[in-house]
Formats: C-alpha cells, structure tokens, sequence
C-alpha cells in the first residue's frame, strides 16, 4: 500500500480486509442460561425481586380494576407535596400507542396533581421543558425479568429525556413486553438495532454511584426515583 | 498520557508506605470482592459465559479488520461520521477539528480511559475548549488535577474527607458534608454544564458490528446526559472493542457488569446506532466514531499477545491483584494498572517505558482465573519477560542475564549443580548457624531485610540417598 | 489459568510401576525431610519410587524470567532424566506445574519433541495430588496432635487444581486440629525472583499472610511447596513468631512406617 493512502486503508490492510470467506455474524447457539422463565406471573415476580433489589419501586396493577385510581396514587407517593408550594410539579409523558388503551395522561395528571407538559415529536424546546419537570411517564418497549430492567427503543412520539432529565421516572409495563432474559431481550430487539435509527437503552433502577470510598448513594445524574407499573 | 512507567519502583515503594492509600483500597476491594462473589454464584454457567466470551472476542479479532468494516459501513449508513486515528495525536486532532467545525465552546465527558490515554482533555483545553468529567469519580479527579487510579473507581484513593474538602473548595459544598450531600453538590454543578455543552465526548464498551451499534454502559447517568444533550457526540473506540453480534452482548453484558463492580446489569446501557433520526425531539446531530489504533495492532501482530486485546476492560484482575492491593493504581504510571495495565503498556507505550511493569508479579494466577474473558494474563506477563529478555539493547539488566546463564550452566549437569549446592552449604550453613537473622550482600540484601533465609541442611536429599542404599533416604533423617 | 487435573488412565485401578521421585533443588539442599516424607508416603502405599540421580531443576526461575531458551535447554535436560518412568512425582505444586503447563509450550515449534515432552507433562503430579487422585488414598495414617492451618500454594491450587485433596488428607490424620485459613488462596508474596525484586511488596504480602495465620492460632502452617514456607517462615522467624512451618509431606508421613 503506498505510503499516502489514508490511514484507514493501511490499517484494514494490516488487519485483513474483506475477502469472500466465510459468512460473517454465523449465528450460534444461547450458552444455557438459568435467568429464563417463561409464565408471565414467573417473569412478574422476577421483574419484581430485580428492579426492588436495585431500589426501584414496583406496582403490580395486573388486572387492577380502577387504573386511573391507581396510577394517580402511585403519582401522588413518587412525589409527596411540599405544603406552602403554589406551583403544580410538571410531568411529561410520552405518547406510545398504548395510551389508548389505559387511562388518558393529561386527565390523570390533572388529577393526580400534576401540570402536564407537552413534548411532541420535533419539539425544539423539549429538552428545556423536560428539565423543569419533575416526573418523566413513558410506556416501556420491553422489559427483562432477568434483571428488572426496561427497554426504551427510539421512537418518534417518545423523546430520549423523558427517562432521564426529570428526576422521578415512572414506567408503564404492558404485560406482553415482559421477557425472560438477555438472550429474549437482544433477539427481540435485533430488528430495531440493524435498523435506520439503532437507538436504545436500556434501564435498570435509579441512578447510582459507589465513587466515593464505595458507598452506594442512589439519585446522581439521572432519576434517583423509578417505579414501574405492570399493567394487563 | 504521558507514561511514567520508569518510575515505577520508586512509586510502588512509596506507595507501600502510605498506609492510608492501602487501606481505601483494601476496603474497596472487600465490598466488591462480596458483590462480586454473590453475582457470580447466581449463575452457574459462569464458565460456560467466559468461554462463549472469549470465543466471540477471539471471532471479532481474528478477522478484525472486517468486522471494523462492517461496524463503520452501517454507522456510515444512518448519517454517522467514522474516523481513523494512528496515535493519540491523531485521535486528538480529529475531535478538535470536528469541534472547531461545529464551534464548540464547552464538552461534557463521560469516563473513558482511552481518552486518558491520549491526552484529550488537555488537547480541548488548549484549543479553548472547557472541557468537564461528568462521571463523579472523574470529576473529583479532575477537580484535584489528579489522573485516575482504577479503572472503575477512578476516585478511590481518596478518602470521603479528602474529597468534601476538595469539593468545599473547588464548588462550594458545606465543609462538613457527608456523601449524599457531596453527590447532591456535584450533581447540581454538572447539570448546567450538560444543559449547555455543545460537544459530549465518550468511550465505547462495545462496538457491535452486525449492527453498528455503539453500547456504553454506566450507573450513574451521566454517559446517557453526554451522549443525549449535546447537539455533537464524539465516541472514542480502540480498534479491539468491537464484537461481532448483537446477540453476543447478552453473554458480554452479563460478565462485564459482574465483574466490574459485581452487579448483574449496571443501571444504564445506552446503544448507539447513528445520529438523532429527523423529526427527533432529542440526541446529537451528529455522531462521530473516533476509531484509535495506539499500538493495537503492534499487540494484535504479535500472536503470542493477541489474547490481550480480548480485554473489556472491567477491572476485575486489578481487584484481585495483591500487588495492586498494596500499591494502588498510580505507581504504574499510565492509564492501565494492575495485571492487565502490565501485559498491554509495554506494547502501547513501548517496552523502554515499561520495563518493570511485567516483573511486579508474584504470577500467582489469580487474575487468569478471574479474566470474565479468559485472557492467560500470567503467561502474557511471562511473555512480555520473554520479549524483553530475547530483545537485544538494552533488554535485561547485565546481571539479571549473567545469573540465568551461570543458573542455565549449573543445572545443566548433575556434577555442577552437585558442586553449586555444596558450595551455598559451605558457604551458608555457619554464617546461619550463628545468625539465623544473618543481613546478605548482593542480591540476597533485598531478602534479608524482611525475612529469614533458609539455612542450607548439613546433608542434601541427593547425599543420602547415595550414601543409604539400603534405607534409601526413607527413613527419618537424625 | 484453568487448574489442569491429571488424570492417570484407570484411575486407581491401574499402579504405575516405575515412579520417579522429582525431588527439586529447593528440598534436596534446605529441605531434605520433605524428600524424606514423600519416599516414606509413597513406599507406604506399595510404590518404590526410583531417584534418577541426574536429576536438577525443573528451569523455572529461567522460565519466569523470560530466558526461555535457557528454560528449554533444562527442560531437555529434565525430559532425558524422567523419560524412562510412567509417573513422576514432586513435593511442590510450583515445580510440578512448570513441567506440567509450562514445559509443552517450550517445544511449540519442534513436534516430535513436544509430543514426548507433553506425554512427559501428562504424568508429572504434585505429590499429594499423586496420592488422592492416582493412589486414591484417604488416609496416611499418620499422626500428629497438634493445631495446623493449611496455605494454598498458588501453583498447586491454580495451575494443578489442587485444593480439597491435603485438606482431606489433613482431616484424617489422628489427633490433628485444622484450622482454616482466612484469605488461604491469597499468594504469600514469594513469587520466585519477584521476592527479590520488590521486596516491599513481597514483605508485606508475607505480613499479611502472617497476620491471617497468627488468628488461626495454630501451631504450625502447612503447604504443598517448600518456597512458600521458605518465604513466610524466614519472616516468621525474623520476627520470632511460634508459629512453625511444616510441608504437607512430612505431617502425613509423621508416624508412617514404610511398608
């Protein structure tokens, strides 16, 4: 190779660039894991035990009959009002689909206590509004029982702070999207990986850090409150 | 980074004297070595796990420049930027010409030790570029004008009072404060500078290419802030980092996350594929990939040291390294201490820096055993012994290689060696006789000072078993 | 390292017959007791081991090192001596793993030899692994009432998996109080050369080692190699501790007559 040629090409030179052999990617078979199971009250419970060890909170509203009841309360407990305070806490939701089928957002934060904040797709000024609110509601693309965490694809009518600027995030659980393990969750996302945006993330808890001496303090950069909802 | 490496002796003495030092990280180490061992116990393919692991990094390595080819063509695909650096020079030059192109004023870092290895932040800084650590270890570090000392907890050589003094100082926190007022201070200071940074540079844990997704994964938040806030994102990569499937991360994951701090998950994994997709309320307009060789490929040639490469950086054999233990992550003079620090300095830096590194081994295996990857980090450091012994100037120090040989000699025939032992038993057996305590010259100078020497027996094995035919050296010895 | 365990083909049903005793330069010259010990254990189970007297060293000072050409010249040397015998044994894990793990590599390039080196390797054993794992041996009948907390060598236990068999051993012999060792997987700092090299680090990995023996409150500390007891008892002794310092070998051939 000559010495001008960038060094990118040297370098994929030296390291074997491509040349017809075999297939790359041969898929191969799960290493066995005992992190799986399969019936969705088994996969609750796990998701359960997970996300409350790391300090999450979890609130099985599986069949539960009064939805808005219920989710308002579990609003009003991730931030108890300060009395004297005038202002309304802000709260941003999401608008997954599924909204459609549980109880309308805005209506329920009304309720609940809340002022809504709007963050529509394409909004410039989202990022500014999401930081004034105080709690983030988006409805969870997936989520692993292995390790209670939940799965946040990127999605038009979901922006990626609402999961991370507010410090309370509360997580809507749609029974069906729960998966048992790792090796559920990566082949279940394939798809969107390969695909034109590749973006997501996965979360597992409140924030952390062990930085100073190795004492756990929960609540550093992102929310230090997270709760999930399992809901039918 | 500026290596250091030549100072090593000197620093680990020091370092053994600093009482306070070791205890911060015996105390560490002992948390993590119980979270750790739980973890571990909760899966019991964890063999099975480093096995797949190794075998998916040894897949992405051996065809390394494929898969490198693959991970940039799909980047590439959604709008991403791919970059080729050399040397940390290069690396340096390129993110300063990306944030010259899109005015950057100010960036947010999330922890990425190949970023201290090329010396980035200083490179920003000269370009008059604020540049601020977001992980609370680095940043501590940072505010201390300090280089990290472990690769996971950047911070840990430092006890909670030192740091809320820093910290009282350098923004304000009560004197007094505890840890959660501490993360408290330090959170609200870091917020404004994600809010208004203009570039947020970050490693990379893993690079996949069947998708050409960039994983990071972190606990505190502040690789996400980075990667999502700013409207530029720099990621920076060694070329060993990338790993063939998607599907590969769920063994990865779960090996990188135990090992490094002993939790099953940590509490954030973002992936990466491209830049904010149009219409997008939210994440940088422009993703850029920085892929940095620094003497990777010099290791990757070597096929003896190839295994090195497999490394995913998770600390684990710097945790159970006693000489770490005792000597902290500074004296090794560089950005990667402990066993793993030892076996890839020399081929990134160069082995004149790094000479005494492979030798601050006792090799009692147990960070080859500990390796979520399996990488025969023992039999590396022999290696890289080897290289510096085969290598012609300087190699060696003259009487390391004058003893080996005269060694090499002696044991070469039974009469030598018969007359060598005879010899250290004239020599030895009255001098410990009088004085078991006896101080030596030479060599033996360095063992006397702590301990004992053994004293030679009046008769040797080889002795007795000649002169007892009958007894052959059975029977108890008078 | 994975811990490589050898296994003699039929374990327990098939005796070698010609058995060498490897005895290493260490024991010959400061340990001769532990040559001794290994001889009187070995006879007790029906094997006469043979001492090819040619024998010296197994190299591995010149192997850690890095001289590997000087290592391979010992090693050749060390293949024309063992050769000849369907076993050999040796009271030390580090010695034994250098033949063992280290001494195939050396002949990577020249096969014929690696073949016989590694057939070599294939049956060269720590000896109390020898005793448990070929001899299958519970007891040694010995006796020795005293209180013994057991170290784990790091090439014994690493490299040649060696890790419940002396503990079994121990818990058999009469009168004998065990005591378990806090941190026994912890290396006592001798590491060859290294002990030399950086002797702080090395002293204080042996005042560690020292500190988690002395809470035992036993008598005596035991091990599979004679350089780890070289090293923690010449530091025991500087600083006039009662604690002794005991092979393995010579606790389980205490009051064994050779048959």
């Amino acid at each position: 190779m000559s010495d001008g040629a960038p060094f990118r090409d040297r370098l994929l030179d030296l390291l074997g660039s491509p040349a017809g052999r075999a297939r790359l990617f041969e898929p191969l078979e799960r290493v066995t894991s005992s992190s799986t199971a399969r019936d969705p009250a088994a996969l609750r419970d796990r998701f359960s035990q997970e996300l409350l060890r790391v300090g999450g909170e979890v609130h099985d509203l599986t069949g539960a009959p009064d939805l808005r009841g219920a989710l308002g309360e579990i609003l009003r407990g991730l931030v108890p009002s300060s009395e004297g305070t005038a202002a309304r806490p802000q709260a941003a939701f999401d608008r997954d689909p599924v909204w459609e089928k549980l109880p309308e957002p805005s209506a329920l934060l009304l309720e609940a206590g809340f002022d809504s904040v709007d963050v529509a797709a394409g909004d410039s000024r989202a990022i500014k509004k999401l930081a004034g609110a105080t709690v983030g509601i988006t409805i969870a693309d997936l989520a692993l029982a292995e390790t209670g965490s939940i799965l946040q694809l990127d999605r038009p009518w979901r922006a990626r702070s609402i999961s991370l600027l507010p410090p309370v995030h509360l997580v809507i659980v749609p029974e069906g999207r729960l998966l048992g393990g790792f090796e559920d969750l990566f082949e279940a996302a394939a798809g969107h990986l390969g695909g034109s945006s590749g973006y997501m993330t996965l979360i597992t808890g409140p924030s952390r850090t062990a930085d100073i001496e190795k004492v756990l303090t929960i609540g550093v950069h992102g929310p230090g409150k997270v709760a999930a909802a399992l809901v039918s | 980074m500026k290596p250091r490496t030549r100072e090593f002796h000197d620093s680990a003495r020091r370092a053994i004297e600093n009482p306070a030092l070791r205890r911060a990280i015996a105390t560490a180490n002992e948390s993590y070595m119980h979270s750790r061992a739980n973890a571990v116990a909760g899966l019991p393919e964890w063999n099975e796990l480093r096995d797949r692991a190794a075998f998916v990094k040894d897949e992405a390595l051996d065809r390394l420049g494929e898969h490198l080819a693959a991970l940039e063509e799909r980047i590439e695909a959604r709008g991403g930027a791919v970059h080729w650096a050399e040397d940390g020079a290069a690396a340096c030059g390129i993110v300063l010409e990306i944030a010259r192109k899109a005015g950057a004023r100010s960036a947010v870092k999330s922890k990425s030790m190949v970023t201290e290895e090329i010396g980035l932040n200083a490179a920003l800084e000269g370009a008059g570029i604020d540049v601020v650590e977001s992980d609370l270890g680095e940043y501590i570090v940072q505010l201390a004008g300090e280089t990290p000392s472990h690769i996971i907890t950047p911070a840990i050589h430092k006890s909670r009072g030192e740091i809320a003094k820093l910290l009282h100082e350098k923004i304000g926190t009560r004197a007094g404060a505890d840890i959660p007022e501490m993360t408290r201070g330090a959170r609200e200071v870091l917020r404004e500078k994600f809010l208004r940074a203009d570039l947020g540079v970050s490693g990379v844990n893993f690079a996949v290419a069947e998708t050409g997704t960039l994983v990071i994964v972190e606990n505190e938040g502040n690789a996400r802030l980075s990667t999502t806030l700013p409207r530029v994102h720099v990621a920076i990569m060694g070329i060993e980092k990338v790993v063939p499937r998607a599907a590969d991360l769920a063994v990865l994951l779960r090996l990188l996350c135990r090992s490094a701090t002993g939790q099953s998950i940590t509490t954030y994994v973002s992936f990466i594929g491209g830049p904010r997709p149009p219409g997008a309320a939210d994440g940088p307009k422009e993703l850029h990939l920085v892929i940095l060789d620094g003497g990777r490929s010099r290791l990757w040639s070597d096929r003896r040291m190839r295994s090195a490469l497999r490394c995913i950086r998770c600390g684990a054999c710097l945790n159970f390294c006693p000489v770490y233990e005792r000597i902290g992550g500074h004296a090794y003079g560089w950005v990667y201490p402990g066993p793993i620090g030892s076996v890839i300095t020399p081929g990134l830096a160069g082995m004149d820096e790094a000479r005494d590194l492979p030798h601050a081994s006792s090799l009692c295996g147990r960070c080859g055993e500990v390796c979520p990857v399996k990488i025969p980090l023992p039999q590396l450091l022999v290696a890289n012994r080897a290289r510096e012994a085969e290598a012609g100037r300087p190699g060696p120090p003259w009487s390391d290689r004058l003893a080996m040989k005269l060694f090499a000699w002696v044991v070469g025939s039974p009469a030598r060696y018969r007359i060598a032992a005879g010899l250290l038993r004239w020599f030895l057996r009255p001098i410990l006789g009088a004085r078991p305590a006896a101080r030596m010259f030479g060599p033996l100078r360095a063992w006397t000072r702590a301990r004992n020497l053994p004293r030679p027996a009046a008769e040797s094995f080889h002795a007795r078993w000649r002169r007892d035919p009958a007894q052959r050296a059975g029977g108890k010895l008078p | 390292m994975e811990p490589s365990i050898v296994r003699f083909p039929g374990r327990g049903t098939v005796r070698p017959r010609r058995v060498a005793l490897f005895v290493t330069c260490l024991v010959d010259v400061f340990f001769p007791e532990v040559g001794a010990a290994a001889v009187r254990l070995l006879r007790r189970f029906g094997i006469e081991p043979e001492f090819p007297e040619a024998q010296t060293c197994c190299g591995q000072p010149a192997f850690n090192a890095g001289f590997h050409r000087d290592a391979r010249a010992v090693a050749r040397t060390f293949l024309d001596v063992f050769e000849p015998f369907e076993a050999v044994v040796a009271p030390s894990g580090s010695c034994a793993s250098m033949v063992h793990e280290h001494f195939p590599g050396l002949f990577s390039g020249d096969g014929a030899l690696r073949e016989r080196v590694a057939g070599l390797a294939n049956r060269t054993y720590e000896l109390s692994q020898f005793l448990t794992e070929v001899l299958c041996v519970e007891s040694t009948g010995a006796r020795f009432p005293h209180s013994v907390t057991y170290h784990d060598s790091c090439h014994s236990l690493r490299s040649m998996g060696v890790k419940d068999g002396p503990r079994r051993l121990l818990r058999a012999v009469e009168g004998l109080d065990l005591r378990e060792l806090v941190d026994s997987e912890v290396c006592c700092g001798f590491g060859g050369t290294f002990s030399v090299k950086f002797p702080e680090i090395s002293a204080a990995m042996a005042e560690d080692k020292i500190a988690r023996i002395e809470a035992t409150g036993a008598e005596f500390v035991a091990a599979t190699d004679s350089s780890c007891l070289m090293h923690v008892g010449g530091a025991l002794a500087r600083r006039g501790s009662r604690v002794r310092t005991i092979h393995l070998a010579e606790i389980l051939a205490c009051g064994v007559e050779s048959r």
